[in-house]
């Protein structure tokens, strides 16, 4: 993957439909001296209007779903959502719960999956970077 | 001229089920009262357990009600299914369950560290932290092969040994994080501006622990000395003699505030190293699996009549699951979950009030929920009638803003 | 506060609560290398002596622990058991007391204990709304896990036809694999498979069931809740 066509820094929203928090913590491991997606500039916000991509984790609970929609609205063009964890794709072990509404791409637009039950930091940190690339050529 | 606002307030905790709201009725700087909501992330995971997977398919989502303590349910769950089926695991298994558990204990600790630390405003000392973490992250990949979803756990013993190669490892890490140990106690004890945000801020009295059932740190750091391995007979820590952690070790009265809890988790960091080496030095030798055969094990189970319950020490509390096995039934019959901070909110409305909005962010810590968020706070003018959106983002920027403050203040 | 035995303590149930005690069992096992004894004890009462029941418990322990409500639905009855811990702080003295009661489906009503212990009120509203027990005097009885919109009268821990068999979620080209087990096997799946599929019936459990029917018999007699016995 060529990375030099990257011209500017990422920011990231994390939204937790409902999530054991195992992606949490990877997610924020990422971050962590060990991993360190700060040296490309990579950096978690706290608002959606300031994030270029979205982290979504978590199986959609019912109570979750309004708001995922919202977050997805506020975060201003262009962007990339990033579907995190086995739970969004297909429920992962909760699959036919009563209480979720679906995988994640039945609500909003997804632009890169991460498997994983929960995914290494390495393939989250390489997630980020393919949807770097999408941004970047989508402009 | 005073307004009553109401802020909700919406932090997300791993080892409940779903993540949190508190909605807060402030009085100027004051909070007057506290309304905790919860349900937003349900999964149904009792109904799936009872419905769908039979028993060794439920340790699999048991593992997955929380990411951070994913050791503490199943250890519950198989504690209860073998007492509803009458198993007993080999002694050697009961060892090796503790260090897998002991282990858990002291990243989690470790990672709590680092989140309190963040919500004071020290960004630096949570990135330390958490690279002093990674330690334990390698040690518990290399036993049991992964870093979070262990699945170490069988019905009827462990599914992986650990044998007398992996030793030295293990005592290697152990000896590292006693090396820094002192360092670690004196960035989070020692330090001015902590004392002076952490002490007498947030408190909960002894008896308000015991009348509305604390468990876990933020019992012990109250002065209830209640440590489900210390009280009951469960799994190796029956031989190992096990004390519950008091902050008066370190301190000469137990006051129940934020520092008090920083010392009870800091010393169970210590305790838990301990415990580990006891367990190396003291492995009985044997097998690690009553049953290896998955096919007869479901048979026997499918076979099997009772209940069980199963008690774990969490790294936030206690931990308890209820089975009931009937003859003839592929899946339970009944199970019932509890994690340990489904009982610690219920002490979050006592320990706010009074208190000020800025504490919010440390103290809703200090009884160790998650850091994930999803919130959205609407205050409303009482005068006016008025809503207006303020994110938790805010609510911690005034937490950091005010240890700087004090910290200016403390420096002239 | 002295600490009893398991087998004193049931006698002073026996003796406090007349004809309203129904039962007991002690579970006794050993652990690990120095075999010291895990011990659990179930006493089984009437509805009616409950309240009594918790203020033995009371008396018992000051600040008794609960830990958690467990309900479950036994046909026309839902069993609750009151998970107690007694003795706590004390060097592996601590005993764990379930009480166990039953209420008929049709008068579904227990009274709540929160003046006695106000640590209970999360698990008396999560009961309320999972199992559709009717706590009297609960002092807030709004829903606890479930969301706003979840349907009234859908109770999820059911196996009756009140159970959430409707809101499964099934993915599209996928069918539900949670009705083989189910006891309730009629309408209600309809709606949540897709395309008309239906997983055959497991014909194997059905065969285990007839061979070993005696023995299961003999088993479950021996290890029955008391109100079941016929």
């Amino acid at each position: 993957m060529n990375l030099s066509a990257i011209k500017r820094a990422l920011w990231a929203y994390h939204i937790n439909t409902g999530s054991c928090n195992g992606c949490d913590i990877e997610i924020l491991a990422a971050l962590t001296p060990r991993y360190d997606v700060e040296r490309f500039g990579i950096m978690l916000v706290g608002s959606p209007r300031h994030a270029d991509v979205l982290l979504v984790t978590g199986p959609v609970a019912r109570q979750m779903a309004p708001r995922l929609k919202r977050v997805y609205e506020q975060t201003p063009d262009p962007k990339v959502v990033l579907q995190v964890g086995s739970c969004g794709m297909e429920g992962g072990v909760f699959y036919e719960s009563y209480n979720l509404v679906g995988p994640v791409d039945q609500i909003i637009p997804v632009d890169v999956y991460v498997p994983g039950c929960p995914p290494r930091p390495e393939a989250i940190i390489e997630a980020v970077a393919k949807a770097w690339v999408k941004l970047e050529k989508a402009e | 001229m005073k307004t009553t606002y109401t802020i909700p307030v919406g932090p997300i905790h791993p080892a409940l089920k779903e993540p949190i709201r508190l909605d807060l009725r402030v009085d100027g700087e004051e909070i007057v009262d506290v309304d905790v909501v919860v349900g937003q992330v349900h999964r149904g995971i009792e109904w799936l357990g009872m419905n769908r997977n039979n028993p060794i398919q439920n340790i699999y989502l048991a593992e997955r009600v929380c990411g951070i303590c994913n050791i503490c349910h199943p250890f519950a769950y198989i504690m209860a299914v073998e007492q509803a089926a009458g198993i007993t695991p080999p002694e050697r298994a009961e060892y090796i369950r503790v260090i897998i558990a002991e282990m858990e204990r002291i990243h989690s600790h470790l990672l709590w560290a680092g989140v309190a630390a963040h919500e004071v405003g020290f960004e630096s000392v949570f990135y330390l932290v958490w690279r002093v973490r990674e330690k334990i992250m390698d040690l518990i990949e290399s036993v049991t092969g992964n870093r979070v979803t262990k699945a170490m756990f069988q019905i009827g013993g462990v599914r992986r040994d650990i044998t007398e190669e992996q030793f030295p490892q293990i005592r290697k890490t152990l000896d590292y994080y006693k090396s820094i140990f002192a360092q670690l106690k004196t960035v989070f004890l020692d330090d001015r501006t902590i004392r002076m945000r952490a002490k007498n801020v947030g408190v909960l009295k002894r008896e308000d622990a015991l009348k509305l059932l604390a468990v876990g740190p933020t019992a012990r750091a109250s002065g209830v000395a209640k440590d489900v391995r210390q009280d009951q007979a469960y799994s190796a820590y029956a031989d190992l003699d096990i004390k519950a952690i008091t902050p008066d070790i370190i301190t000469e009265t137990i006051v129940g505030d934020v520092y008090d809890r920083i010392i009870v988790r800091l010393l169970e960091v210590k305790q838990s190293i301990e415990i580990i080496e006891r367990c190396l030095d003291e492995m009985p030798p044997g097998a690690t699996l009553i049953e290896p055969k998955m096919a007869k094990l479901l048979n026997s189970l499918k076979k099997a009549e009772g209940k069980g319950v199963g008690r774990a020490e969490a790294p936030r509390g206690e931990v308890i699951h209820y089975v009931c096995l009937e003859a003839g039934r592929e899946t339970l019959a009944t199970w019932k979950i509890r994690a340990p901070t489904y009982v610690n909110l219920m002490s979050i409305p006592t320990i706010l009030k009074g208190g000020q909005i800025a504490d919010v962010p440390i103290v809703f810590a200090s009884i160790d929920p998650c850091m994930s968020c999803t919130n959205r706070a609407v205050v409303v003018d009482r005068k006016t009638n008025k809503k207006s959106i303020m994110t938790y983002e805010e609510l911690h920027q005034l937490c950091v803003e005010k240890t700087r403050r004090l910290s200016n203040e403390l420096a002239r | 506060m002295e600490i009893l035995s398991p087998e004193e303590i049931v006698e002073s149930f026996k003796a406090a609560l007349g004809s309203s005690f129904i039962d007991s069992k002690i579970y006794q096992r050993e652990v690990a290398v120095k075999k010291n004894l895990f011990q659990a004890i179930w006493i089984y009462v009437k509805r009616d002596a409950f309240r009594q029941a918790v203020e033995l418990i009371a008396r018992l322990q000051e600040y008794p622990h609960l830990s958690i409500i467990s309900s479950s639905d036994l046909g026309d009855r839902i069993g609750l058991i009151y998970h107690f811990t007694i003795y706590y702080g004390q060097h592996l003295k601590e005993l764990s007391l379930g009480l166990c009661l039953s209420l008929p489906k049709n008068d579904l009503k227990i009274p709540t204990i929160t003046d006695l212990i106000p640590g209970a009120i999360f698990t008396e509203r999560e009961t309320q709304e999972m199992m559709g027990v009717e706590v009297v005097g609960i002092p807030d009885d709004r829903r606890l896990f479930l969301p706003d919109d979840f349907p009234e009268g859908v109770y999820p821990w059911r196996k009756d036809e009140t159970g959430p068999y409707d809101l499964l979620r099934v993915l599209p080209g996928h069918s539900c694999h949670s009705d083989s087990f189910a006891s309730c096997h009629s309408e209600p799946f309809a709606s949540c498979h897709s395309e008309g599929e239906k997983r055959p019936k497991n014909l194997a459990q059905d065969k285990l069931s007839e061979e070993s029917h005696t023995a299961q018999d003999r088993l479950r007699e021996e290890t029955q809740d008391p109100w079941e016995k016929k």
